[in-house]
């Protein structure tokens, strides 16, 4: 056992305003350690690393608590520039590369090698003039260090993903005095070889005394490569272990077991469900959603019930509701109850019943700036002709049925506003929620998606939230999909889970099931 | 008092505020001066008659998301062409100015669809492209004004030569027919009743397309294209129909203001025109996302008002000078800048 | 065999290279066809152009830092163009002539260059995204202020003398012209520019010391360095001291010089660095792969080859109207090597790393607002120089006009060199602005003989300005739009695996 930490983080709590996403956490890596960071969407690993790399957003929220070492140092990392200082680097998920520079110069860019002049002695160094010689030579040096054997001198753009990848940890290690990389999901762009040659990089860097912290939710790359890892949920800080001390199941395990706290209470089951009894179907479904692929799903949802989506951010459970409403390019085929939608249709899905509410609240569920009586009626206006008055040339906009449905629709959601004229924009999050919630009712729909519906919303408004979408299930029998990264919730109201990994299905779980069993799911394993 | 100050600029916004002071300060210059008020007044109006129809059509550009249409120039020469057919066929009195508003509305939607389609190939550049498309129409138009073989006397140059004259008088056409419309005197003011008249018509023919399924679409596709997508709404389309009708409202504003004016202008007079038109509905209170019918109705009185009285003003201040000019380029081109830097960077809105 | 596969595979390069100057092409074909039609001799047009050429290029290249910055086309530098008029009036007012006024002009008009291009800099930081629309706008507005200050201020407010005859008499203002005529007229023209050259090799020659003292103290000095700094100077000197000789002042001349005159002395200064060359390579870094005959071909035969076209009858016919003002010429190479230089240095990366992606640029510690604002000022100040070059050339100031079209036409000329709004270099603004002004001066010409009406032509010209602007943005916010973008993408990825 190491005991000679690179980095130690003790003690470290958060809070953001009232919100706690970090309490009293620690992260241990030692020198020329392979060390995996994991938890799910919302543990607090990304906070956890603003903290480390002295990230504005952490300071301007108050700062934190807790003390960070490096190499038994005390340190306090107050800025990005101060992290860099101590030899700390960071390998992005999005590539920070410019497509129209050498690979010499993205390496190098910013830190250029550069010679004094007679300008520059007049004007200031910001005229001295690069050295090209010297800093295609210190690429070179990265470049093979992590044996990526391409020219230096050739452009980046046009560059297979995978060698970007690359690139950018050889901008990381050119750095003089790096002790510590941390790599943020680095192969979920990465083929399968491209992956694993990364991870012979990451070998090949450990062994030069330089510390790794690997996020990444692919168990399998975890149990490979690293020395030890911890796990963090929900914030807390759950354990260390030694790699060679465990199991993927252990590891699963590790990071959702919690007991199942039911945000919704049970009632009595009144409703029947049949099982052949199918009322949208998907078969090897693919969405061009970025950032949100997916890649063939097969999936029935039984008229009457309640189907969650699950599954981590950015595997493909997003894309399948955006997919169905018609947001995105999609292939395969989508039939409702045995009609098959023509997608590339716009508005196709909502002219079948479709209704839905987006997880993007702000960008696609909302005109912010209009006010909540003409959020809630616009789709149904717009589909199914509703809320109009028709004089033969025109159809014009019926204000004293919509301000009848909207003053309904407060009623019975419970919105909390100064009146059907309020700006929607002015509203809470939670509010917010329930104004989309009313405009995908007002269509009337047979079937209801409904996308990260607690996103951004206090635990209070999230309560009220499912409970809505559990009531309309139960009292007026809409089928209804739920697609969330939280588990949690998802076990509370759902009938049946779908997990989604790497933009496919991974298996169909019931609420009750274990812990470990959602776990290797989303785990890819 | 201070934090109400500040509440009072916030709801009437600071460039009205400073316009709408600057024009309280020339009316009561202009009556220190002994100016003729009446007259003065009457030359609001006519004036705000003219080119209210103009800003106008910023309405529809901006609330489809186009942002500020600085290439109304295009609209313009259409309505410019429309105007010469209904002189060239003859037709006279109020005859000519219908004719001329039918002639110019067509070409110009159907310009204007064409000029929406190709914006919808330009997203984000909008402002750039579109105030440059402005200037080239104009020169081609210039190209075709030298050469049109137009037979109308009163279009074509009197002695020789190719081509349409500089400006074409409108006085054996349609001249006044608007302004002398249920003309009303009130002491030495004349309401040029028709032609404002004419103005709020097309202001309430706006209103109730906004007001309609499609108006509501139109500006949705606007405020937020995604959100009107998943709507089931085609955006591109929707851009494409605010565009229309933004340079058809040009096309035939340029009709109205030239049968006030009594002359069509010719060649490189619309340059600017554009830019006035832009600067008018910013100094109303409209944005580079976001117009209202209102902020035509304040911002024309405004500007134009502004412009029109401070014209003999200046010239009782420092006479022989065109100081009038000057202001008009400084207010002008500076509220446009402000609302740029109002506007969230990037394209015409935020992404 | 080899060989010629790869001759073919060049040419066949440079063919796909050409063609995708598609702007350039047409512009080339447009301007041929009026050359062809236009019913004036080939010398007057070039001539023309000639002239035009050494008026309007140093504005043109004024916009490359700009656009390397990530800041497009910067029609701001209207603004330069006014600060250096103020400049110029000031001097001419107080009775200045020859070089002082130059220098008067200059003190007075760049300060002020330095001030508004600080201005507009810090305006296009707060319209990211937008700056050439701003640009524009402020252009309008800032010639708003420009003729408040010409037609109340100065002559209005300030009192000024009616008897300098720049005043309007009896009124307020300034006069609508300004002849520049025996004080600002010709002043870099008429130089004699064996002087500008003597001047430049003291510079040249301190420069090159303190370079070497620096580069010593940081101890990266080589004797072959010294060396071939020894050896420039000699050269440049020698040729300093052949330009003083009468022979070179009766065959050449020493100011406004023809065409041909021009072409033989820039080819006897290539031999010169010829020679500079191969006595750095072989003689004092001993290069062991030095290819004597591909070197003689390439550095020997071409100024060879260019001196004996100058000995060509139709040659001599076609140019023999064209002069060139050299010390202007000077100027305009020191404004390329000064674009070129700038990226050199890590300012000028820095620019480059910002024009690319400013959220890079910013995550790599580089002060993206501040290198923006200095590329705004480099831009302004030497578009105040250009227009600085533009008047002395030209002789008169159009008060109030002269400045209108600068940022326009001299946009519009970099364009048809095949910049766009993202790249562009001193290649693009010197084809650029042959091409277009050869464009102007043909098309009036052409269309009178084509249709009897020199004025649709002016009306032609005047529709390609605007319409090559209007093509170049739309044609970039074409590129960017997201289809195209997915399409560029598949591309890449296909493209490794093929």
């Amino acid at each position: 056992m190491n005991t000679d930490y690179r980095l130690e983080m003790i003690g470290i709590t958060k809070d953001y305003s009232e919100n706690r996403v970090l309490d009293n956490v620690e992260l241990k890596v030692g020198k020329g350690e392979i060390h995996a960071l994991m938890g799910e969407n919302g543990a607090g690993k990304s906070t956890l690393m603003n903290i480390l790399f002295g990230m504005p957003v952490i300071h301007n929220t108050g700062g934190f608590k807790g003390t960070i070492k490096i190499d038994g140092q005390e340190v306090k990392i107050d800025s990005p520039q101060k992290a860099l200082e101590l030899g700390i680097g960071m390998v992005h998920q999005e590539f920070m590369l410019i497509p129209g520079f050498t690979v010499t110069e993205n390496i190098k860019v910013g830190r250029e090698i550069t010679t004094p002049t007679v300008a520059s002695k007049i004007f200031g160094h910001s005229l001295e003039s690069l050295d090209r010689e010297a800093m295609q030579k210190d690429a070179r040096k990265a470049l093979d260090t992590i044996g990526l054997n391409i020219d230096e001198n050739d452009k980046v753009g046009g560059m297979p993903v995978g060698y970007m990848q690359f690139i950018e940890i050889a901008r990381e290690i050119d750095k003089t005095g790096i002790r510590l990389l941390i790599f943020d999901e680095p192969t979920a762009v990465l083929t399968e070889s491209e992956a694993d040659r990364l991870l012979d990089a990451m070998r090949v860097i450990a062994a030069q005394d330089i510390s790794i912290i690997f996020i990444t939710h692919r168990l399998d790359e975890v149990i490979s490569v690293t020395n030890s890892m911890t796990v963090l949920r929900d914030g807390q800080y759950v354990g260390r272990v030694e790699t060679k001390d465990t199991t993927a199941e252990t590891i699963a395990q590790m990071m959702i077991g919690r007991a199942v706290q039911k945000l919704v209470d049970k009632t009595e089951e009144t409703r029947t469900i049949n099982e052949s009894d199918v009322m949208l179907k998907l078969r090897n479904f693919e969405v061009d959603m970025p950032g949100e692929m997916v890649k063939g799903v097969d999936l029935d949802v039984r008229r009457g019930e309640i189907l969650g989506i699950g599954g981590l951010a950015g595997q493909g459970k997003i894309g399948i509701g955006g997919g169905i409403m018609g947001l995105y390019e999609t292939r395969g085929t989508v039939e409702l109850d045995g009609k098959v939608l023509d997608l590339s249709k716009l508005g196709t899905a909502l002219k079948n019943g479709i209704g839905f509410v987006s997880e993007d609240r702000k960008g696609v569920g909302l005109l912010l700036e209009e006010s909540i009586e003409e959020n809630i009626v616009f789709s149904a206006m717009q589909i199914n002709n509703g809320f109009l008055k028709n004089f033969g040339i025109t159809k014009q906009f019926d204000k004293k049925a919509t301000r009848e449905h909207a003053e309904k629709m407060i009623k019975s959601l419970d919105i909390r506003c100064t009146g059907p004229t309020q700006p929607v924009g002015a509203l809470s999050g939670g509010n917010q929620q329930k104004v989309c919630v009313a405009r995908a009712l007002a269509l009337n729909p047979k079937l209801l998606i409904v996308s990260e519906p607690t996103r951004g919303i206090d635990i209070g408004a999230k309560k009220l939230v499912l409970e809505l979408l559990a009531q309309l299930n139960k009292e007026q029998g809409m089928t209804v999909v739920i697609i969330s990264s939280e588990l949690n919730e998802l076990r509370s109201v759902a009938d049946r889970i779908a997990i989604i990994t790497e933009g496919q299905v991974a298996g169909i779980l019931s609420p009750d099931d274990s812990d470990a069993k959602f776990g290797l799911l989303m785990s890819g394993m | 008092m201070k934090e109400k100050f500040k509440r009072f600029v916030q709801v009437v916004g600071l460039p009205r505020l400073i316009i709408g002071s600057l024009f309280i300060i020339v009316l009561i210059a202009a009556s220190a001066y002994k100016l003729d008020m009446a007259a003065l007044f009457t030359n609001i109006l006519r004036r705000y008659g003219m080119w209210g129809i103009l800003v106008l059509a910023m309405v529809p550009g901006i609330q489809c998301g186009i942002g500020p249409n600085f290439g109304i120039s295009l609209g313009i020469v259409c309505g410019l062409l429309g105007a010469l057919l209904s002189i060239e066929f003859g037709f006279t009195g109020f005859m000519a100015f219908i004719f001329a508003v039918i002639f110019a509305g067509i070409i110009a939607s159907l310009v204007g669809a064409a000029y929406g389609w190709f914006l919808n190939k330009v997203k984000g550049s909008e402002m750039t492209v579109s105030t440059y498309i402005g200037f080239a129409s104009i020169a081609v138009m210039n190209i075709f004004w030298a050469s049109a073989p137009f037979q109308n006397g009163e279009i074509k140059w009197p002695i020789g030569g190719t081509g349409v004259r500089t400006t074409v008088s409108l006085e054996s056409s349609f001249k006044g027919v608007l302004d002398t419309f249920m003309e009303i005197h009130i002491g030495g003011t004349v309401v040029p009743t028709g032609l404002i008249l004419f103005f709020f018509l097309m202001c309430a023919v706006v209103w109730v397309f906004l007001n309609s399924k499609t108006g509501k679409a139109m500006k949705a596709a606007g405020a937020n294209p995604v959100f009107a997508t998943a709507s089931g709404i085609n955006v591109d389309r929707m851009r494409i129909l605010g565009t229309a009708i933004s340079t058809a409202l040009a096309g035939i504003g340029i009709v109205a203001y030239a049968s006030a004016y009594g002359f069509l202008q010719m060649y490189n007079a619309p340059m600017q025109m554009g830019f006035q038109c832009v600067a008018a509905v910013f100094i109303g209170g409209a944005s580079t996302s976001d117009a209202k019918i209102s902020h035509v109705l304040i911002g024309t009185l405004l500007f134009h008002g502004l412009l029109v009285v401070a014209l003999p003003v200046a010239n009782k201040l420092l006479a022989g000078t065109d100081l009038s000019d000057i202001m008009r380029m400084i207010v002008q081109n500076a509220i446009i800048i402000y609302a740029i830097t109002k506007s969230k960077g990037g394209s015409v809105r935020a992404e | 065999m080899q060989n010629k596969s790869g001759i073919m595979e060049t040419v066949k390069e440079i063919g796909r290279n050409i063609l995708k100057q598609k702007v350039v092409l047409m512009f080339v074909a447009l301007t041929a066809f009026g050359i062809l039609m236009a019913d004036t001799s080939l010398a007057f047009i070039i001539s023309e152009v000639v002239g035009r050429f050494s008026r309007n290029s140093f504005l043109v290249l004024a916009l490359i830092i700009p656009v390397l910055a990530g800041l497009g086309l910067n029609f701001g530098i209207t603004v330069g163009a006014m600060a250096i008029q103020i400049g110029v009036f000031i001097s001419v007012y107080n009775g200045f002539t020859g070089v002082t006024a130059l220098l008067v002009a200059i003190a007075i008009g760049i300060p002020l260059a330095i001030l508004f291009g600080w201005l507009l800099g810090k305006l296009y930081n707060k319209t990211k995204g937008v700056e050439m629309i701003t640009g524009l706008v402020v252009a309008y507005l800032a010639d708003g202020f420009y003729q408040l200050l010409f037609l109340f201020i100065f002559g209005g407010v300030i009192k000024m003398d009616e008897s300098t005859g720049l005043i309007i008499p009896g009124g307020v203002g300034v006069k609508n012209t300004i002849d520049l005529d025996g004080s600002l007229k010709g002043v870099i023209d008429n130089m004699n520019f064996v002087n500008v050259a003597a001047v430049l090799l003291v510079i040249f020659i301190i420069v090159g010391i303190v370079g070497i003292v620096i580069k010593r103290k940081n101890g990266m000095d080589s004797k072959s360095d010294v060396q071939k700094f020894v050896l420039k100077v000699v050269v440049f000197a020698a040729l300093v001291a052949f330009g003083k000789t009468p022979f070179f002042a009766e065959t050449f001349g020493t100011d406004k010089i023809l065409f041909i005159n021009a072409v033989r002395v820039a080819s006897i200064c290539m031999l010169a660095m010829a020679l500079i060359k191969f006595v750095s390579e072989k003689v004092f870094d001993k290069d062991e792969e030095f290819n004597m005959a591909g070197f003689a071909i390439k550095n020997v035969g071409g100024p060879v080859a260019l001196y004996a076209l100058t000995l060509l009858k139709p040659i001599q016919d076609m140019f023999f109207l064209s002069k060139i003002p050299m010390a202007s010429y000077i100027c305009i190479g020191g404004i390329i090597m000064f674009n070129k230089w700038i990226l050199s240095t890590k300012l000028g990366q820095d620019m480059r790393t910002v024009g690319q992606s400013r959220s890079v640029a910013n995550s790599s510690g580089i002060n993206v607002d501040k290198v923006r604002v200095i590329a705004t000022i480099f831009s302004t100040v030497l578009a105040a120089f250009g227009q600085l070059i533009y008047l002395q050339s030209l002789g008169t100031l159009a008060t109030y006009n002269q400045h209108t079209s600068v940022g326009q036409y001299s946009v519009a000329a970099l364009l048809a060199g095949g910049a766009s709004i993202v790249a562009a270099n001193n290649g693009h603004g010197i084809v650029g602005v042959l091409i277009f002004h050869a464009l102007f001066v043909v098309a009036p010409l052409a269309a009178d003989t084509l249709l009897g009406n020199a004025l649709l032509g002016e009306y032609f010209r005047v529709f390609v300005c605007y319409g090559v602007i209007a093509l170049a943005l739309a044609m970039h916010a074409w590129k960017k739009s997201p289809k195209k973008d997915k399409k560029a993408k598949e591309e890449a990825e296909a493209k490794p695996e093929a």
